[in-house]
């Protein structure tokens, strides 16, 4: 445990360099870039005026030189000060708070769809391989993987809303008629079940089940990839050859012996995924107007807000390398060869 | 034959008639596809096991033995096919044309049928030790926990239940109890051949078949899983079937012997012993090892490599390496086993008949070779106090708490290598003699002391310096495919040193070369010429005949023999003086090692290089060298004369390695104690590194270090009780035998 704790340290630390250059890269880049948040902000009016739009430029700290707004920006952050969202009209931590929730509580609803069916066709795949069930699911999970996201997801509404009726409107994460939850915990979901409200819990399940489809598509194609290579690679070891010479049942052999050696790698591109998630998914979230991260990129890129836009990719790093830490960390539950 | 089994009457007869045996394998031949190649591996084998009995079936690797013996348990690969014969066990068939001999973990109903079939033979019937040092067990599962399923799903055992019987196997295969919990990369290498051993026995089995079962285990080790072994047969009373390449081990372990070439089985022995032999290549197999309880002939080896099996080998597939061979022995019937005398047959139409005699008088030639007194030679290689430390990579918690993550590799080693000497390094695995030999060969640079050439001491920090010795000392590796690049032709990889070091290489050949070089151009032709001049000629001394042929060739054309040769006239063309060898032969097959052995001798003899011969096979180091040094945890433990060191060893350690080599029964354990078996890791000791194995270690021992001291002229030991076990080892044991 000794050592656990100095690799956990060591990761903890290695993390700031990380954290730090994507603030840098992401800070430079979005003031690069050409345009004016005082422009968009004030509209006509200070087109027309220039002395006003000097004023809102030095509100928004615009007129300082580029390395100044650098520095103050990071000291506010070392305060935790995000900053304040001009559009919204709230300050950008608190945005990002109530819409993170959001955006994970997504995220984990595909994973939960996408990774059985991902792990469960991988396997399939695996123990009939170059016959026609192998090759339909590999042209099944090819398909998953190049179909872009945003089509699947129209179609999923098209039959499912459109034609079958089954599914709700897709407008956020519950029907306008039923009372939200009081938020405890952000997640709409967790927050129905600790309430009791039985009619926001079937509401918000339905609302997510369209968007988690779409995006797990993507998820099985490449996971299932993994875990039929992988598998195969296991299958083909000394020690499965000793297990099968032992004569273990089928089930046994699969699931016990085999599975467990070949999801290493699958866990590695499950934590990759999972990060890419959880930060915010623009395309999903834009359509089924999932009031998640990525819609907020969507908003602040739109509307130019520097201040935003660096928050949520500050926050989406920060989330992918502490799944990544994650599952590095699993690495070690999964494979005891594994030594921190 | 086979319409007979076909006919349902005729199945019941043969049951009958195999009933006495456990396991019967009739006419047996396995092919492998690969592509569009097919490998005829296993051809025509026939041979039975009754119950209670020990068959040892030597071969060297490609003869088809493992794939025999993994087609008795029905375990081959999907890609082999079974194409004439049956396997009875018991009476039943459970290897046949029909039913293949493959397994296959996929999903496929007609093989699953099979399975269920199958499901009484598995490991209630036949188990099977497999080579445990390899990954044979699962990694991600506990030691315990790998055993105890056996029980649980073979057996339907309440778990608890089935813990303690895993207990119980671990504690009857030698193993403590704390094993249960670990996962195998926490194991040693005898450890986790232990534990395979315990899985083999756990179902109580008729039949287990032992596949390699100590190699790649040191010396000590596989003595002990050897005597593991036999103490299990006499306990639990199960036939088993035992392959290996080590003849020596072998015999230990069977009642009856069978050697395998080719595919066949070319003779089937009566005994445990290999003095009766009567085939050409079982003789030639056995004297082309050296050994060590007997005076030393010459050994031979024998000429050719093994046939590649890509075609059915019509009549004697020995014939183009034996000297015997006749017309008749292309015959189809040629390689058919008859019986000679009583319980042995033979698959040689010609030897038999001419009466063994003639062969086994050439057998031990007293050993003729010249021994020629070097101690007064000057002293070419030179190592004082070198010492080599390995740092793990540190990070900055370590460097702050001072916290040390050195391993000492090798440990103030003093050695010399006189000019026209053989020295052997013998050690175990870990013992750190390749890195001396990296040292030694100016490929790694030592944390302290001294590498003197020709007397002359080298900065091996100073890379232009080091350049000048490059060709005095060679070195040649251990892995005779992996140290030629597989895309260069034979001149070429031969040819390198010499545009390598072609500044230093210059000065040697005469000032016309130098003339020649002043005139640019022309002298890039001469150059080339000398090259391939120089290169044939060290092929030619090489014993690659006629150097020609070899040229041209690329690495894969070439057996494993025939590349080690390549590697050794790369050596040799620069003419150096010291020819670094590291275990030249333990990558080859048994029947090639004889040759590279000789060739090292014969450039002693007639070129008068001095060879550093690093091995750990003390055997093989007895046959070669003048002098021993014998290596322990980075340190010298022993020096001395060869037989001096091999008939008055003077260190625990060195008698055990010789103990261990012969292995006679018990006699490791009667002499050295149990402790000898210990794995201690404790490299910090204070005391003697051995302390914690020996025997004979007391207080002493533990709390001071022995220094290397003489104990008679030229033969030292790092031992405080050396005078006392002098000779305990190999005199007292062949006095014991000749006695009995």
């Amino acid at each position: 445990m000794k050592g656990f704790t100095r690799f956990l340290i060591q990761r903890l630390i290695a993390l700031v360099p990380t954290i730090l250059g994507l603030i840098i890269l992401t800070f430079f880049l979005s003031h690069v870039i050409p345009g004016n948040p005082a422009l968009i902000l004030g509209g006509q009016e200070v087109v027309e005026n220039p002395t006003e739009l000097h004023a809102l430029e030095a509100e928004l700290g615009l007129n300082k030189p580029l390395y100044i707004q650098f520095l103050i920006y990071l000291i506010q952050l070392a305060h935790f000060n995000l900053g304040f969202d001009y559009f919204q009209g709230q300050y950008i931590g608190h945005e990002i708070a109530t819409r993170l929730p959001v955006s994970i509580e997504l995220a984990i609803a595909a994973m939960v769809i996408g990774l059985p069916v991902a792990i469960y066709t991988g396997i399939f795949a695996a123990l009939r391989t170059n016959k026609p069930a192998d090759h339909a699911t590999r042209v099944g999970t090819l398909l998953g993987i190049s179909m872009p996201v945003y089509w699947i997801d129209l179609i999923l509404i098209i039959v499912f809303y459109e034609y079958l009726h089954i599914a709700p409107a897709p407008f956020g994460q519950l029907s306008p008629f039923i009372k939200a939850p009081t938020p405890l915990t952000g997640f709409v979901i967790l927050d129905s079940l600790i309430e009791g409200n039985l009619a926001a819990l079937g509401s918000s399940l339905s609302h997510i089940i369209l968007p988690a489809i779409g995006l797990s598509f993507a998820i099985i194609g490449t996971i299932s990839r993994v875990t039929r290579s992988s598998l195969l690679d296991v299958i083909n070891k000394d020690y499965m050859r000793t297990a099968f010479a032992i004569g273990f049942p089928r089930k046994i052999l699969i699931n016990k012996y085999a599975l467990r050696n070949a999801l290493l790698p699958a866990l590695t591109v499950t934590a990759i995924q999972m990060g890419g998630l959880m930060g915010g998914v623009v395309l999903t979230e834009t359509i089924f107007s999932w009031p998640g991260l990525g819609l907020y990129t969507y908003d602040s890129i739109t509307n130019l807000d520097y201040g935003a836009i660096m928050a949520v990719v500050i926050v989406s790093g920060f989330l992918f390398v502490l799944v990544n830490l994650l599952a590095d960390i699993l690495y070690g539950v999964v494979d005891p060869r594994v030594k921190y | 034959m086979e319409e007979q089994i076909n006919k349902p009457e005729a199945i019941g007869k043969l049951e009958h008639n195999y009933e006495d045996y456990v396991l019967y394998v009739d006419d047996l031949s396995i092919e492998y596809t690969l592509g569009k190649t097919r490998i005829f591996a296993v051809s025509h084998v026939t041979f039975g096991i009754r119950t209670n009995e020990s068959i040892g079936i030597v071969g060297e690797s490609g003869c088809g033995k493992s794939t025999l013996a993994m087609a008795i348990a029905h375990i081959l690969p999907p890609n082999a096919r079974v194409t004439s014969g049956r396997v009875y066990f018991k009476g039943k068939v459970v290897v046949s044309p029909e039913m293949g001999a493959s397994y296959s973990i996929r999903y496929d109903r007609k093989e699953r049928k099979i399975e269920n079939q199958l499901s009484i033979v598995r490991w209630k019937g036949i188990s099977v030790i497999f080579q445990g040092a390899l990954d044979s067990l699962n990694p991600v599962h506990k030691v315990g926990t790998q055993l105890s399923d056996i029980f649980i799903y073979r057996e339907s055992m309440h778990p608890e239940e089935a813990e303690a019987r895993s207990r119980q196997l671990l504690a009857a295969v030698g193993l403590e109890d704390w094993v249960y919990d670990l996962y195998p990369h926490q194991l040693s290498g005898g450890m986790k051949q232990r534990v395979v051993i315990a899985m083999a026995i756990s179902l109580n089995p008729a039949l287990i078949i032992a596949d390699e079962p100590t190699t790649s285990l040191d010396v000590i080790t596989q003595y002990r899983i050897m005597e593991e072994l036999l103490r299990l047969r006499k306990t639990f009373g199960v036939a088993l079937v035992s392959i290996s390449h080590d003849i020596a081990l072998i015999s230990r372990l069977s009642d009856r012997l069978m050697v395998m070439y080719a595919g066949i089985l070319v003779e089937k022995l009566p005994s445990n012993s290999f003095d009766v032999a009567q085939h050409p290549y079982t003789h030639l197999l056995v004297n082309s090892i050296p050994n060590l309880e007997e005076d030393i002939a010459e050994v031979q080896p024998i000429r050719g490599s093994p046939p590649r099996l890509i075609s059915p080998i019509v009549g004697c597939p020995f014939f183009e390496r034996c000297d015997y061979a006749v017309m008749s022995c292309r015959d189809e019937s040629a390689a058919v086993l008859r019986q000679t005398q009583p319980f042995h047959e033979v698959a040689c139409s010609v030897l038999p008949i001419f009466a063994s005699a003639s062969v086994k008088a050439q057998k031990f030639r007293k050993r003729g070779a010249v021994e020629n007194n070097v101690s007064d030679q000057a002293i070419v290689l030179e190592a004082s106090g070198l010492t080599r430390i390995f740092e793990k990579r540190t990070g900055i918690r370590e460097i702050a708490t001072g916290e040390s993550n050195k391993i000492t590799a090798v440990s103030r080693v003093d050695l010399t290598v006189r000019s026209g000497e053989t020295v052997a390094l013998v050690g175990e695995t870990g013992s750190g003699k390749t890195t001396l030999s990296r040292m030694l060969g100016l490929l790694d640079v030592p944390t302290n002391g001294l590498v003197k050439i020709m007397g002359e001491p080298i900065n091996l920090k100073k890379r232009k310096e080091i350049a000048a010795f490059r060709k005095i000392v060679q070195t040649i590796f251990q892995d005779p495919f992996q140290s030629i690049n597989p895309r260069f032709p034979i001149a070429s990889t031969v040819a390198e040193p010499l545009s390598v070091n072609r500044r230093t290489t210059s000065d040697k050949s005469s000032s016309m070369n130098d003339r020649f070089q002043q005139h640019g151009f022309g002298s890039v032709l001469s150059q080339a010429e000398n090259h391939e001049v120089m290169v044939l000629k060290a092929l030619q001394e090489v014993e690659l005949t006629p150097p020609e042929d070899y040229v041209e060739k690329y690495p894969h054309q070439l057996s494993g023999g025939q590349r080690q040769r390549v590697s050794i006239a790369r050596g040799l063309i620069v003419d150096p003086k010291i020819l670094i060898a590291d275990e030249p032969i333990s990558m080859l097959d048994v029947s090639l090692r004889a040759g590279i052995l000789n060739l090292l001798r014969k450039l002693k003899q007639d070129f008068g290089i001095s060879v550093l011969y690093i091995t750990h096979d003390v055997a093989s180091a007895r046959y070669l060298s003048d002098r021993i040094y014998v290596m322990y945890k980075g340190e010298i433990v022993e020096t001395g004369e060869t037989e001096d060191l091999i008939r008055k060893s003077a260190h625990p350690y060195t008698i055990a390695l010789l103990l261990a080599s012969i292995g006679i029964e018990g006699s490791i354990s009667e002499k050295l104690g149990e402790r000898i078996f210990s794995q201690s890791e404790s490299t910090d000791n204070k005391g003697c590194l051995f302390a914690p194995r020996c025997q004979f270690a007391k207080d002493i021992c533990s709390a001071e270090k022995p220094e290397l001291l003489q104990v008679s002229q030229s033969h030292s030991s790092r031992c405080h009780f050396a005078q006392d076990i002098q000779g305990m080892g190999l005199t007292e044991i062949k006095a014991k035998k000749e006695a009995s």
